[in-house]
């Protein structure tokens, strides 16, 4: 198994807010794992995919839910053709043969899950596969980054002290104004001002965070709403459709929102 | 006189002949409703008809009635066949043929024009309040029902009915011109009504609105009008209050909410650039309009340099009909109005030169210095001149501010410097000064910042009613002594405080209709935890699902010879009835606070939370119990319970409805009993909430620390107990200590106290989830 398909052949556009890609390059040197903080949508994948096409090193991401298990990380006894195989997971892989593994909101997965990475993030650097009994030792080219949003204020998901400090942390937030006018022009292909609109009615919505809106609209929303707007959709619709419809169901919000829109085009 | 006979057809047979019309109207509307109500023959619809018929109905009303069942049938149900028949049985007592039949026709008019069916009850509930006390007035006010229908809301349309008639009890006259729409009284009425509907329907989405362009809140109060005020006021901003009267300029429905949403916003944008308010000494009230006008184009600029999509919707409501080159006539009204468009529209081009001194003025101090606010009182004064040189007279009395969203104007000025005895007190200073005055009376900002000496001050008080009995002893609870160090059994006694359940409909029944989205939302909530909570055990000797990596284990096993684990099942559970809440709502004095910009005081926002997240306990299927607590000193802590842990929910609303703010907040006591009452309970986890306003405090304690330990203390208790624990503070003064208290990830804080019915949900569904 190589790890060719997860080599970054172009460069992912990402716009750097500040010093996180130097930063992320010196604590990569150090092979300190890297905690990423920040509302969903605002370019913390992005920034993993730019950083690991920068360092030329393969990157295997993983999206953590709900029913994820430590096997779904690091791998199970399978049957193929009548014979039992040991299947690495995708952190084993990346941990045997020297990727970047980005595991993106990992407070959704269980706790369970989050005990495995504890002995990858200090000086043993090696997963314990349970089943097979084996010790990996990482290779020094691996490395770990995690995400976590602290928007979703949870009692019961929250990241373990125990695992939080482990990591060094990066703190994003949504772009300002100007460089999200950009990332949106250079993402959704439409014009400056357009998307100096769209950024616009973002941050209006993202006013109402904590206060009407669990979040407020994303980046990410704001590119689908410029998507639609450069397929003929008008401005006003496509963002009904990209943001406001998605964010809230509550009524009075929504027409608060769609007034806001109004007022921003 | 009659016979009572039970078989109608009988006695209509009797009476007109098997084969008259009226015994054949008789037996079809009978068979209809049968049909699609199922209303049988021996029904009360039956036995009304008798009384009808005894009561002197002839055949016509009779027909008429039968003819109006026949058509609300289509759109309602058997209840409202029974509630027009009572409602027509009583107009028919009270009038003639003549009125009743007038009753019915309006009454089957509403029916077919597929009005709502309650507009149509509501109709005649109203007509036989018009045949008790006004019959006379019966066929005005029938003429003008749907008018009335179409503009308020059904219960809206009773009270303004109610209203003339308590008006004019002994006149005729008056009352026929009341209903007649021809009174300006009735009319003021009507304003009356049809603001306050229509601004209670928007507020919520134009406070999110304002935050969300802003980030600010503004303070937006309703403001009860004169009822002798015919005309349409302007808004007030007073402080930073915001003043909406009842008497707002009024839209059609659909225009109402675009209305409110250009007030507010332009009342926003002053909050947001006004930043000083011009001083008034010296300013004629032509120059104080002048100003106004300038400083009201100025921040709409600055708001739409940042919105740009302000202006459009702002400039919609000039009413000023730009026709090129016409003159513009000399008046006050028609100058301000012109100006008011020209600096608000760019492009506007008018051929008045007074108009374009303004516009280039204004334009030219815009450009140089946008934020300097003082561009309007000297720009004001040079318009202001050329008027005078015009001798174009200035009427304060008859002035409003054009366009209508726009606020009266007079929140920009400081009337506090106006004491030159040389200056006469203009129309519009009296009653700015009016304003001003209630305005300290009622400013709510000022109650807050007091909010915490006079908490404690409360607390110290004995409260009058000491000679009331004491309630039933609950229990003795110890207390912990902060300065010895330890726990001083038996210490305080905490006893039932009885309530005596309000029949609905209550206050609590009426403000929970208004809050029948949150109560959907709810609803789904628990629809989801229902679903969602179940519990998932892997590897299980039996279950519906097979446990994949267990399956895989037993295969690999197999091969590699070794005996496999036959637990290769995952079994889901449902957790439903897992999980007991024990909510607890403080109702000390300070709870009976109304909160700045609320409506509602602090305990009843707990109150219509409470009865909400009941609502949502019920359909999840959750075990709960809800107690609330006040203290009198450590021997009489008063408990009154809401729903115990054992009663279903039937009472809770009545109970709910019982509770009055008083007394101190003895918080450990209180939890210590709930505590124990809840580790009783069987389920797998316990929660208690609490709802509490401050910090704890009590009449016999000089230091607060005291009572704040002894909470902490029975929470560290009850937690070793595996008890969950959370708070949810109301208001920003109890934020830290429930921090302190609870722990700040137990906290959970409102931005805003109307956000609790939500949230209260939301958290324990989200605890629970
Ligand atoms: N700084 C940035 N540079 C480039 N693109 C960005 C940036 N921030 C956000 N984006 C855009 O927003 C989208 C969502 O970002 P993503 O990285 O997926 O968010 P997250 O992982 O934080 O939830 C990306 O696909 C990208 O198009
Ligand atoms: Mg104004």
């Amino acid at each position: 198994m190589s790890l060719q398909q997860f080599t970054i052949d172009a460069e992912p556009f990402y716009a750097p807010a500040a010093n996180e890609v130097d930063y992320f390059q010196a604590a990569y040197e150090e092979r300190v794992p890297i905690l990423l903080k920040g509302p969903t949508g605002c370019g913390k994948t992005r920034f993993v995919e730019h950083m690991a096409w920068r360092m030329k090193r393969p990157l295997i991401s993983v999206s953590c839910h709900d029913d994820m298990t430590a096997a779904d990380l690091v791998g199970r006894y399978l049957l193929e053709g009548g014979e039992t195989v040991w299947k690495d997971g995708p952190l084993t892989q990346a941990v045997r043969e020297g990727a970047i593994c980005y595991l993106d909101e990992i407070v959704e997965a269980r706790q369970d899950t989050t005990v495995v990475i504890h002995p990858l993030t200090d000086d043993r650097r090696a997963l314990h596969l349970e089943k097979k009994n084996e010790l990996v030792a990482a290779h020094p080219d691996f490395f770990l980054v995690i995400s976590y949003n602290p928007g979703y204020q949870s009692v019961v998901k929250d990241l373990k002290e125990s695992t939080k400090q482990r990591f060094a942390a990066l703190d994003f937030a949504h772009a300002d104004p100007e460089l999200e006018t950009k990332i949106v022009v250079r993402e959704a292909g439409v014009s400056a001002d357009i998307a100096a609109q769209l950024v616009r009615i973002a941050t209006a919505s993202r006013n109402l965070s904590n206060n009407g809106l669990e979040e407020g609209a994303s980046t990410r929303t704001l590119i689908r709403a410029g998507k639609l707007i450069s397929r003929g959709i008008p401005v006003a619709d496509a963002c009904d459709m990209a943001i406001i419809v998605p964010l809230t169901d509550d009524a009075h919000v929504r027409t608060a929102l769609r007034s806001a829109v109004v007022a921003c085009i | 006189m009659f016979q009572r006979k039970l078989d109608l057809e009988e006695l209509l047979t009797d009476r007109f002949g098997s084969q008259s019309f009226i015994v054949k109207e008789y037996k079809s509307t009978r068979t209809l409703l049968a049909q699609l109500a199922g209303i049988g023959p021996s029904e009360n619809w039956e036995r009304a008809i008798i009384r009808l018929y005894e009561a002197n109905a002839g055949p016509d009303v009779l027909t008429a009635l039968w003819a109006l069942h026949r058509t609300a049938i289509r759109a309602s149900q058997k209840t409202d066949i029974e509630a027009i028949t009572k409602s027509i049985h009583e107009i028919c007592l009270s009038v003639g043929t003549r009125s009743t039949i007038i009753a019915i026709r309006a009454g089957e008019t509403f029916f077919q024009n597929n009005v709502h069916r309650a507009h149509a009850l509501c109709l005649l509930e109203g007509i036989v309040a018009l045949a008790r006390n006004a019959p006379e007035s019966i066929p005005a006010f029938v003429k003008r029902s749907p008018n009335l229908y179409q503009r308020l809301e059904p219960d809206d349309v009773s009270r303004w009915l109610i209203d003339g008639i308590n008006l004019y009890p002994d006149s005729k006259q008056s009352r026929l011109a009341y209903f007649s729409l021809s009174d300006p009284k009735s009319l003021s009425q009507l304003a009356h009504y049809e603001g306050r509907g229509q601004f209670s329907r928007h507020e919520a989405h134009l406070k999110h609105l304002v935050r969300c362009l802003w980030k600010t809140d503004v303070n937006l109060q309703k403001e009860q009008a004169e009822i002798t005020a015919a005309s349409a006021e302007r808004l007030k901003i007073r402080g930073n209050i915001v003043l909406v009267p009842s008497t707002v300029p009024r839209r059609h429905k659909h225009n109402q909410g675009a209305y409110f949403e250009a007030a507010i916003l332009h009342a926003a944008a002053h909050n947001r650039f006004t930043k000083n308010r011009f001083p008034i000494r010296g300013m004629k009230p032509m120059q104080i309009a002048l100003t106004s006008l300038i400083e009201d184009a100025r921040v709409e600029r600055l708001a739409a340099q940042e919105y740009p999509g302000l202006a459009q919707m702002w400039l919609r409501f000039h009413t000023v009909e730009p026709t090129a080159g016409a003159p513009v006539a000399r008046t006050i009204h028609s100058l301000f109005t012109t100006l008011a468009l020209g600096l608000s529209d760019p492009a506007f081009q008018c051929s008045d030169s007074w108009i374009r001194k303004g516009q280039r003025l204004f334009d030219a101090a815009f450009s140089s210095a946008p934020q300097d606010q003082f561009m309007a009182e000297r720009i004001a004064r040079i318009l202001g001149n050329d008027l005078g040189q015009m001798r174009i007279p200035f009427d304060p009395k008859s002035y409003a501010v054009e366009p209508d969203y726009r606020d009266d104007g007079l929140g920009l000025f400081d009337f506090d410097e106006a004491d030159n005895p040389d200056q006469p007190p203009s129309e519009i200073f009296l009653d700015a000064a009016k304003m001003d005055r209630k305005e300290d009376v009622e400013d709510p900002v000022q109650n807050e910042d007091d909010q915490d000496v006079e908490g404690s001050e409360r607390a110290r008080k004995k409260p009058t009613s000491q000679d009331e009995e004491l309630g039933v002893v609950l229990g003795l609870y110890p207390e912990w002594n902060e300065v010895l160090q330890r726990d001083q059994n038996e210490f305080v006694t905490v006893r039932e405080k009885s309530l005596t359940p309000r029949p609905s409909p209550n206050w609590l029944t009426e403000k929970l209709s208004h809050h029948a989205g949150t109560a959907a939302r709810i609803e789904v909530l628990a629809r989801n935890a229902q679903f969602g909570r179940y519990e998932t055990t892997g590897r299980a000797l039996e279950g519906d699902i097979i446990d994949m990596d267990a399956a895989n284990d037993v295969v690999i096993a197999l091969q590699q010879g070794t005996s496999p684990d036959p637990r290769i099942y995952v079994r889901q559970k449902r957790a439903k009835n897992d999980v007991t809440l024990g909510l607890l709502i403080d109702m000390s004095q300070s709870t009976g606070d109304i909160p700045q910009g609320g409506q509602e005081t602090i305990l009843q926002m707990a109150v219509i939370s409470t009865a909400l997240l009941v609502e949502g306990l019920s359909a999840a299927g959750d075990a709960f119990g809800v107690f609330a607590f006040s203290s009198n000193g450590k021997d009489d802590v008063q408990l009154a319970s809401i729903k115990s842990f054992e009663e279903d929910g039937a009472q809770v609303q009545g109970r709910l409805a019982d509770l009055t703010p008083g007394l101190s907040t003895r918080l450990g006591s209180a939890l210590r009993f709930l505590s124990n009452a809840l580790q009783k309970q069987k389920t797998r986890r316990k929660i208690i909430i609490v709802l509490t306003d401050g910090e704890p405090s009590d009449i016999d304690m000089e230091d607060p620390r005291h009572l704040m330990e002894d909470a902490r203390r029975a929470i560290a208790l009850s937690r070793a107990k595996g008890l969950d624990l959370f708070c949810i503070p109301l208001g920003r003064s109890a934020h830290k200590s429930a921090a302190t208290i609870f722990g700040k990830r137990n906290t959970f804080p409102l931005e805003r106290i109307e956000d609790l019915p939500s949230r209260l949900s939301a958290l324990y569904f989200k605890v629970t989830g």
